[in-house]
């Protein structure tokens, strides 16, 4: 049999008198109320006259209610305003003062209001504050044009109708409370005392029983193993004791319910996690919810809301491509990405709505899909276009259901119990948003977005859980609960007493001498000490437990439990699943050997890089090109390299396009040069633009305009001093078969030397690349092969280095069969010293590496120590792993 | 008797204030706590004393000390060491004080100030928010660099916006051709140090004339020394001058010399160049001493000159002065110094760019303050702003403590020398007004030599600074500790032999420059050798250093005490870690290797992102290729080739089809037909469970945990799930970001939290002590980015005062700016002055003995940016010739090892294809209540509200009477609906309908038979009644009946619904509205029938219709 959730002996003679009992939060009451009903139940009773237990606010709120009902005047001229209203209005006022930052007024609107509360639950004028303060100066100038703004909407605040209930009291409207009994109040502020007192015949306040229970102190190593420790304490009493009850109170509980929540989940019922199982509620009671705002209906719905506002970080936008919560993800899979591949290419860093529909539009065009998503996101921007520039907060309520409404949120996928809770939860936010309406502000879209995001970090979520066996508490919501079993965490010196935190916008001084909550330290060490006596009383076994240590900081017990001696705690555990898995199976080690040599659809559009990738990591060849396993691009600031390497291959075709050979460029004075060259650099500009919107920034062209100039300048500079040559091709395309394996090039420039040879030459903008042509692997074949694919009266092939990076230069470099500026000579390069001898070379090694290819040679390998550091293929080729797999096969 | 006991017993005097010098060892903590000890049993409360520390840990420290002290004061034995038995004295005064007082400190642990910097900075500023702003309000964050992006990206997006911002942008980016990554590296790097520059930008308006005269005070401060440094020198330099002078105008040289000057130039820029060409008679253009002059000096010899005797004359005079000179090392530094001085301004492009800087700046800190905001989160950089600024510039004291409700009246800070400017300067205001003598101190206890974190904008020249000038109106008291109780004396010696000439000779704050203070043995000389050196062969591999250093583990763990492998960086103990496995060693470490580099968290990184990104076909591939699915390369092919559609489409549609992929193997469908399913389930419940438990019920069911091949990798994966855990919103939005927290993650030690053997950092190693030290590579050079696009060094000039002297690179290819190479020198030499003072703490971190072991330097010495290179001259004489306290071990070069064996290229691990699981079932969990898709059919709010509202009109009209519910109290009553209405913002306008409708209902209940009869004075009679009951699970619920009695021997019990058809036909409607609360009805009946109740009718009353509708 399981304790009752509270105890009730010493109110028993007032729940039969069926008189009033308040308590300091609902919990509290509700524990009560079981209690009773346990104890009808055990005396036969099965239906009962619910008693008149109610948490303090509710009730309040009850009488405020009774007021209203009876049309008391005074409780008609004006409302009760909520604390988002009241926030709101603080915020407007402060937001108007001149030495307050804009984006600083939500922070102190928080303050005033909570200033504010004080302020009235101590029966406090302004006169008590002083200004001599500078936060309560500025509070207290603030006040009264905040009061007057209250007034202006007749709207009161909650501690102000406290007051209305007395007057109503006094003329009779409202009837006397009777006796009435307080639970759970570790303090009750002056002017809650004061209604009390004169809204009942008699109050009476209930302590918490003491009891002799048996404590222990644990001291797990940090506080996530405390945490940890704590859960499995509780999966093993709940385990041996089938029928108590018991609970977990962590101090922090908000920061750190989502772990504990699944720590319990993990320990309770591990297949919670396992795909197949849908989702159930949590097997415990947790009582801190979670932000609505930080789950995942609503999350998508603020980002939605926001997407005409301003654009997204492209990480977010690529998140909402795939978004489950609108329209219908799994019919649009393909769509949706092939539009994140394509705004990829783009490389931007954010994204707005209008790329986001772009994309999608190509995409289901590509497709040959009907443009549904396109559709949908048309006729959100089109309500959004429509939509008032400003109005009332129940207009943007209204509004903004609609809006989700025609992107199809929340989705097509059903939902389970858990997204539909959270789906009601989202139509109460709004609710919320369009209760504001009461402030008479009208607001444009993103300042009532704002809102409702705020509004959704504040709602906490709590997802309906049976009661159950296990509660989790924080320190507060424990008071006056019982339990078989308690175990508090988090008791450190630092922590118990709580350190001082006076609130800024009211003199410290007066908060000490008021004993305002964590103003006054012997308030705080009296606190820390009923508490600990709660704790003491609420089960009869208790455990404590502090963290060893905070990061580097070793810290130390509560003094009140020094004496206790301490045990460590036990490793905590990882999901149970985990060591059973474990020690089923050992993988076995198998040879991939080779893959399957190319199917004739494998062959087609493939250029140089197939032979580059064989080269140097076969595997990865085979990975890239045959198994489509290419990285996906990520954003980079600004243009990307490979934009401005697109820019400077294409000023320079240009610019070669207008002058035929050295001869002509030459002849060209400075001016002339500048000239064509900024014609050419302004072409490629132009035309990159129809792509690349920002690129009609005039400053963003003008300083790239610059950079190219200076750039390019350099590099003329050295093709001036090259041996006379002219332009016979540009951007040149070729075809090559190379034992069977197609490759299409193009090579960038072809020049005509004196002799009448050609030089072929291909321009590398990136970071340095010093290549070797030799040996049977080379690094990167690209020259080479357009060697083989030009092999006619070639003089040299060469790298034209024109690299965007300024530190690195410009310069010419490449092989050739007897001195050539910038060129090794063939023999140098360790190769058969005439064309015709190393192309045979290059025949037979590039031949061998395209028969590989073929073939499906996959290596599990680097041939080059350079690509191995840079590779981003190592989660498929899984190198790392290679070496305990050689330690494996060696040991057996 | 013991050192130091003077200076220790006057550093107690608590009505002075002092700046302590308190090298490694030499007991400040003990220090402090007397101090501490001592303040507190004199103040009225203890929050008037303060104690800033530098780390938090520190601070733990301090606190338990202090407490533990206060806790053994209870007792009344005193202990006999003497130095405990002086602090229990001390704590029996402060507990006297406590009990007096009724503190309770041994309690209240919290009112002891004791606290970092940055949190006493972060208290400040929330108590002071009037001031301070509501920055305190949210979360300091180490996780910096998004934030500062963000505001960088804001910023730059305006850079095609026609006002002067934009401007700036594009002369910043032309200047760094238009490479965006770099800008925004560097404004980055600007926000991260903003206090060096924000202050000074807002402050001045003419960044030219403060740069310029920072450039001045520079060349006075560094020339004003030389001055000095010449005149103690004996002979008559002025006269050697105009001796060079004439020679020189008789060459036709510039007149830079004046031809009749009596005394040295003036300390300023204009005679700067005079004192390059006096320079340059003794140091050649290396910066060594010349060993012989010319007249290309202005020093013919005497052949060539008019005057032999003058010139022999003058020779001999300019010989004996290069004598002196040659020993003072003193003056060589600084004339050193003086040659580097930058001489001419910055080009006309520099400013260009410096004014683009200073218009930019303050303007990027505005859009991160606003960042800031918007992410609930700022750096500590803010909140010690924020906390300057609520301390006003020329704060009264008195209103200081008004405003913080306790007065401050003594600051003790630990480690001074590692504050920045910043921090120096909250100090400042702390103490603005305090005199000496007035009741209030300032203790500041650091040690220059052990100042670690220049990368941390500490600026050890205000710790020194702090010795020579006073702090506002305070002057501080210089003291010295010299005793070292922490390592033998054989030690010390050593350390004192070394370092005195590793460290510069000079003291200057300008650059943080500290020469060495000899320590004083306490402890007793052990026998054995103090210090061991091994030099390795100069070509020794990693592999070789390893195994030197773990077998010089293995020795020191062969005796007992504990043993600290310390290095420099984490990257130096790549080679080492490996090696100690291999012998077996149990280590403890923190934060040594990381996260991301083992194979089993790059398979989670991949499984999680295939969750997440249907797009990323790398991702997907590679769980299919992990060994909990292994498919082969041909069954990869199949799933995911140009056969099978697309190479860029996803792959999640293939896998749902793979059924009917004929070319997958036997193998790959037994694979699948187990993976795929997982795999499929896992797409369709995306966003269900929160991420972390998404993913790792993915991996458990996929038999992840089998895969493992290491017992650490479960660690390892235990600690990926835990980041995916905390981070799962970045893992959504920032994939890239994400997999770099992840790779640079710290993994957590395996708890072998019993090994005496400790691995860690140089730095970590500060305040800690070890028996046997091992320092690794002491001949590891690290890289030192000389090339950064802008320097800057914030200097403390001789009178104390901080400057800024900053400049930008020249765009590459332009020659170097004068004040861009000065900084540049300065950075290296800060760097080598930091890495002297990092080997000396490593060092005197060691009780009992030293080891060394690095590779033999080779002929031009060790490299200047390893940590060898500062006690390279004092260290090479003693390799050949050991002294008693030293034992040098020369190593021959290491055998090459032996041939691998052939590596395995194509081999994999996989699970058995037909792998299963091994837990038990699921359970049979009651079904989750299926979700009603439907929207509760009482319609929108505003219709649920009028339904409430009516209910509680009737309540109160059964309270009142209804008789007295005449039209007008009606009409009153509509002010109530009204009210309600718009207080939930709907105005009078929205909610006229739903008022109309409650007035229908009320009218129609008063006036309508079966209403009036619902109202009357019944027996039993309930309104809104609430009953208590238990349902069948056990929960205790309520039922609420809106009105029951008892009539004619039955009970009834009747619910009101405000609602009415809507295009329906009426018995349809009234059908339905039986149907949905008919259940709820018979409920309510039941709980009547368990009270022992009359016979039961349930009725649904329809005020709007009206209707009585009888159910049962
Ligand atoms: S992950 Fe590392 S680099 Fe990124 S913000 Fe955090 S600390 Fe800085």
């Amino acid at each position: 049999m399981p304790s009752p959730p509270a105890d009730i002996v010493s109110l028993r003679p007032a729940l039969v008198a069926r008189e009033l009992i308040l308590t300091a939060n609902q919990r509290l009451a509700r524990a009560l109320e079981q209690s009773w009903a346990a104890e009808q139940d055990a005396i036969g009773r099965t239906a009962w006259e619910r008693p008149r237990i109610y948490a303090l606010e509710h009730w309040f709120n009850t009488q405020w209610e009774r007021l209203r009902d009876a049309a008391f005047p005074p409780a008609l001229a004006a409302s009760p305003a909520n604390l988002a209203v009241e926030q709101r209005l603080w915020r407007s006022v402060i937001a108007r003062q001149p030495d307050i930052a804009h984006e600083e007024a939500t922070g102190f609107a928080r303050l005033a209001l909570s200033a504010r509360q004080l302020l009235e639950r101590w029966d406090l004028d302004l006169t008590r504050i002083g200004s001599d303060h500078c936060g309560s100066a500025l509070f207290a100038s603030w006040l009264p044009l905040w009061r007057r703004a209250m007034a202006a909407r007749a709207l009161l605040t909650r501690e102000q109708c406290l007051e209305l209930l007395l007057e109503a009291h006094d003329s009779g409207v409202l009837p006397g409370a009777g006796h009435a009994h307080l639970i759970g109040f570790a303090a009750l502020p002056p002017r809650y005392r004061r209604v009390l007192e004169q809204l009942c015949d008699r109050l009476t306040t209930h302590t918490p029983p003491r009891r002799n229970s048996v404590r222990r102190l644990v001291t797990p190593a940090d506080a996530d193993a405390e945490i940890a420790a704590a859960v499995d304490w509780a999966a093993d009493y709940l385990r041996a004791h089938p029928d108590r009850r018991i609970g977990l109170v962590i101090p922090d509980l908000a920061a750190c319910r989502d772990r504990v929540e699944r720590l319990v989940r993990d320990a309770l019922t591990p297949h919670h996690c396992l795909p197949s199982t849908p989702w159930s509620p949590a097997p415990c009671n947790i009582s801190a919810g979670q932000p609505l705002s930080d789950l995942p209906l609503a999350r998508t719905a603020l980002t939605l809301l926001g997407l005409h506002e301003e654009s997204l970080p492209s990480g977010c936008a690529y998140a909402l491509l795939h978004d489950v919560y609108w329209g219908d993800p799994d019919a649009e899979l393909e769509v949706r990405s092939r539009a994140e591949i394509e705004l990829r290419e783009g490389r931007a860093v954010t994204l707005g709505a209008s790329d986001l529909r772009r994309a999608l539009a190509h995409a289901e065009t590509h497709l040959q899909t009907p443009a549904l998503v396109t559709e949908r996101l048309q006729e959100a921007a089109e309500q959004r276009r429509r939509a008032p520039r400003n109005t009332d907060f129940r207009t943007w309520a209204r509004l903004f259901e609609s809006y989700l409404g025609c992107l199809g949120w929340p989705g097509q996928r059903s939902l389970d119990s858990h997204e539909f809770q959270q789906r009601q939860h989202w139509q109460e936010l709004l609710e919320h948003l369009g209760a504001l309406a009461v402030t008479g502000e009208t607001v444009d879209w993103g300042e009532a977005l704002d809102e409702l995001r705020r509004l959704a970090k504040a709602a906490p979520f709590q997802s309906r859980t049976p009661a159950g066996r296990l509660q989790i508490l924080g320190v507060l919501e424990a008071a006056g609960l019982q339990f078989d079993a308690l175990w508090v965490t988090n008791m450190t010196d630092s922590r118990w007493p709580e350190p001082l935190d006076p609130h800024p916008l009211l003199p410290a001084a007066l908060q000490r001498h008021l004993a305002m909550p964590r103003a006054q330290p012997e308030h705080e060490l009296a606190l820390a000490q009923l508490r600990l006596q709660e704790f003491e009383g609420a089960a009869a076994e208790i455990v404590f437990s502090y963290p060893l240590r905070d990061g580097e900081v070793e810290l130390q017990p509560y003094t009140g439990l020094r004496d206790l001696p301490a045990t460590p705690a036990a490793e905590p555990r990882t999901h149970p699943w985990i060591p059973l898995a474990r020690n089923a199976t050992a993988p076995e080690i198998v040879a991939w050997g080779d893959a399957p040599p190319c199917g004739a659809g494998e062959l087609e559009g493939g250029g140089s890089a197939r032979l580059r990738d064989q080269s140097n990591a076969p595997f990865n060849a085979f990975a890239i090109w045959r198994l489509g396993a290419r990285p996906l691009l990520e954003p980079e600031p600004g243009l990307s390299r490979a934009d401005r390497g697109k820019l400077v291959h294409r000023a320079l075709e240009l610019f070669w396009t207008g002058l035929a050979n050295q001869e002509q460029l030459l002849a060209l004075d400075e001016g002339a040069r500048a000239q064509t060259l900024r014609a050419a650099i302004t072409g490629a500009l132009d035309e990159l633009a129809r792509h690349r919107p920002e690129l009609h920034g005039p400053r963003l062209r003008s300083v790239e305009t610059d950079c190219l100039y200076r750039l390019l300048l350099a590099w003329l500079t050295i093709e001036m001093a090259r041996p006379p040559f002219a332009v016979v091709a540009r951007e040149h395309r070729v075809a090559l078969d190379l034992a069977g394996l197609p490759i299409a090039l193009r090579i960038d420039r072809i020049d005509r030397l004196a002799d009448d040879r050609v030089l072929l030459l291909d321009y590398k903008t990136g970071a340095t690349h010093s290549s070797s042509w030799d040996g049977e692997r080379p690094e990167d074949p690209q020259l080479p092969l357009y060697a083989l694919a030009h092999p006619e009266h070639l003089a040299g092939i060469a790298l034209a280095r024109i690299r965007i990076d300024p530190r690195q230069g410009c310069d010419l470099t490449g092989l050739a069969d007897r001195e050539l500026l910038g060129c090794k000579t063939l023999a140098d390069a360790g190769l058969p010293d005439d064309w015709a001898q190393a192309l045979r070379h290059w025949e037979r090694t590039l031949g061998s590496l395209a028969r590989e290819f073929l073939q499906g040679t996959a290596t599990l390998c680097h041939h080059h120590p350079d690509s191995a550091t840079r590779d981003p293929l190592i989660a498929l080729n899984r190198l790392p792993e290679l070496e305990d797999i050689q330690r494996i096969i060696e040991s057996s | 008797m013991t050192p130091d006991l003077d200076v220790r017993q006057a550093a107690l005097d608590i009505h002075r204030s002092f700046s302590v010098v308190a090298p490694a060892g030499s007991g400040k903590t003990g220090l402090l706590t007397q101090r501490m000890l001592r303040l507190l049993a004199a103040c009225e409360q203890p929050e008037e004393v303060l104690c800033m520390t530098f780390t938090r840990k520190a601070a733990g420290e301090m606190r338990r000390r202090i407490l533990s002290a206060l806790q053994r004061a209870q007792e009344d034995t005193p202990p006999s060491d003497a130095f405990a038995r002086q602090t229990w004295d001390l704590a029996r005064a402060a507990v006297a004080r406590d009990r007096a007082a009724g503190w309770r400190l041994t309690e209240a642990v919290n009112r002891l100030q004791i606290h970092t910097i940055d949190a006493y900075c972060m208290q400040l500023a929330r108590r002071l928010a009037g001031e301070a702003g509501v920055i305190a309000t949210l979360t300091p964050t180490e996780h910096v660099v998004p934030l500062y992006q963000e505001a960088v990206r804001e910023l730059c997006a305006r850079l095609e916006s026609a006002d002067a911002t934009g401007a700036a942008l594009a002369v910043l980016l032309s200047h760094l051709d238009n490479h965006w990554p770099r800008l925004e590296e560097l404004l980055i790097r600007l926000l991260s140090r903003r206090e060096q520059w924000l202050a000074q930008l807002l402050a001045s308006n003419n960044e030219r004339a403060a740069l310029e005269s920072a450039v001045e005070t520079l060349i006075r401060d560094t020339l004003s020394a030389l001055t000095e440094a010449f005149s103690h020198v004996a002979g008559d330099l002025p006269g050697l001058l105009r001796y060079v002078a004439a020679n020189r105008a008789a060459q036709g040289a510039p007149a830079i010399l004046d031809v009749a000057a009596r005394t040295l130039p003036e300390p300023n820029s204009t005679a700067l160049p005079a004192w390059k060409v006096i320079l340059s008679l003794f140091l050649a253009k290396d910066g060594n001493l010349r060993s012989k002059v010319d007249k290309r000096q202005g020093m013919p010899t005497a052949k060539d000159s008019v005057v032999p005797a003058e010139a022999n004359h003058w020779k001999a005079c300019w010989a004996d002065l290069r004598e002196q000179l040659a020993t003072r090392p003193q003056w060589l530094a600084l004339a050193q110094d003086t040659l580097a001085l930058p001489d001419s301004p910055p080009s006309d492009t520099q400013w260009e760019v410096l004014n683009s800087l200073a218009r930019l700046l303050p303007e990027l800190a505005a859009h991160l303050e606003l960042v800031f905001q918007r992410r609930g989160q700022c750096d500590f950089t803010a909140v010690a702003l924020a906390a300057l600024r609520a301390l006003g510039d020329d704060e009264a004291p008195s209103d200081l403590a008004l405003r913080l409700d306790y007065r401050l009246r003594h600051i003790l800070v630990d480690e001074c020398q590692d504050t920045s400017g910043l921090q120096f300067d909250l100090l400042r205001r702390l103490t603005a007004g305090w005199q000496n003598g007035d009741g209030r101190t300032l203790f500041l206890v650091g040690d220059g030599m052990q100042s670690l974190y220049g990368f941390r904008n500490a600026n050890v020249g205000l710790f020194l600074d702090s010795r020579r000038h006073p702090l506002g109106n305070l002057h501080l008291q210089a003291v010295e500790l010299q005793a070292n109780f922490r390592s033998q004396a054989k030690l010390i010696h050593w350390f004192n032999r070394i370092f005195q000439h590793a460290f510069p000779a000079r003291e200057d704050p300008g650059r943080g420059a500290v020469p060495y203070a000899p320590a004083i043995a306490v402890q007793p000389p052990l026998p054995e050798p103090a210090v061991a050196i091994d030099v390795l062969a100069t070509d020794a591999d990693d592999t070789h250093l390893g195994e030197q250093v773990a077998a010089c583990a293995a020795q020191a763990l062969a005796t007992p005490g504990s043993v600290a492998i310390l290095a420099r960086s984490r990257g130096h103990l790549q080679a080492i870690l490996p090696a100690l496995n291999r012998r077996g060693l149990p280590w403890q470490a923190t934060d040594i290797d990381r996260l991301g580099h083992r194979m089993a968290v790059i398979d989670l990184l991949s499984l999680t992102r295939a969750l997440l990104s249907p797009t990323d076909r790398v991702a997907w591939l590679a769980v299919l290729r992990a060994p909990w699915s292994g498919l082969s390369h041909a069954d990869l092919l199949a799933l995911a080739g140009i056969h099978a559609g697309d190479l860029r489409a996803p792959l999640i549609p293939r896998l749902m089809r793979w059924q009917d992929n004929a070319a997958l193997s036997a193998a790959g469908q037994a694979t699948l037909a187990r993976v795929a399913p997982i795999l499929l389930d896992a797409w369709r419940a995306r966003e269900r469970k929160p991420l972390r438990s998404h993913v790792e019920g993915v991996w458990i069911a996929l038999g992840g945990p089998a895969t493992l091949l290491d017992p650490d990798d479960l660690r390892l994966c235990q600690q990926y799930f835990g980041l995916l855990e905390r981070e799962a919103d970045i893992a959504r939005s920032d994939w890239p970001e994400f997999v770099r927290r992840a790779q640079q993650g710290y993994a957590t030690p395996v708890a072998h939290t019993d090994a005496q053997l400790h691995i860690l950092t140089m730095h970590k190693a500060k305040g800690l002590e070890f028996d046997t030290v091992i320092l690794p590579a002491l001949d590891r050079a690290t890289r030192g980015d000389e090339t950064a696009l802008l320097l800057w060094h914030e200097r403390v000039t001789a009178a104390g005062h901080r400057e800024l002297l900053i400049s930008p690179r020249q765009r590459s290819g332009d020659a170097g700016d004068p004040l861009y190479e000065w900084l540049r020198r300065e950075a290296k030499l800060a760097r080598q002055l930091e890495n002297t003072r990092t080997l000396y703490v490593a060092c005197t971190r060691a009780v009992r003995r030293l080891h060394l072991v690095f590779r033999q330097p080779g002929p031009k010495g060790p490299p200047n940016d390893s940590l060898l290179a500062p006690i390279w001259p004092a260290l090479e004489s003693e390799l050949t010739h050991p002294g008693a306290d030293t034992q040098v071990t020369m190593h021959s070069p290491a055998p090459t090892a032996t041939a691998a064996a052939e590596p395995v290229l194509t081999h994999g691990l996989r699970l058995p294809p037909d792998w299963q699981p091994v837990w038990p079932a699921r359970p049979a969990t009651p079904p989750s209540p299926t979700p009603n898709d439907e929207r509760e059919s009482d319609g929108s709010s505003l219709a649920r509200l009028a339904g409430t509202l009516f209910h509680r009109s009737v309540c109160q009209l059964l309270r009142e009477g209804p008789r007295h519910w005449d039209t007008a109290r009606i009409q009153r009553q509509e002010l109530v609906w009204t009210a309600e209405l718009s207080a939930v913002g709907f105005d009078a306008e929205a909610g006229r309908a739903a008022v109309a409708r409650i007035r229908r209902g009320i009218h129609n209940l008063l006036t309508d038979d079966a209403g009036r009869w619902l109202l009357q004075n019944h027996t039993q009679a309930g309104t809104e009644l609430e009953l208590g009951y238990q349902d069948g699970g056990g929960q205790t619920r309520t039922a609420i009946v809106d009105r029951t009695f008892v009539a004619d021997g039955v009970r009834w019990i009747i619910d009101y619904k405000l609602t009415e058809p809507d295009g329906e036909h009426r018995s349809a409607f009234l059908a339905r509205q039986r149907e949905r609360y008919g259940p709820q009805l018979a409920n309510y009946s039941a709980l009547f029938r368990r009270m022992g109740s009359e016979p039961i009718t349930t009725a649904l009353y329809f005020p709007l219709l009206p209707h009585l509708e009888i159910c049962t």
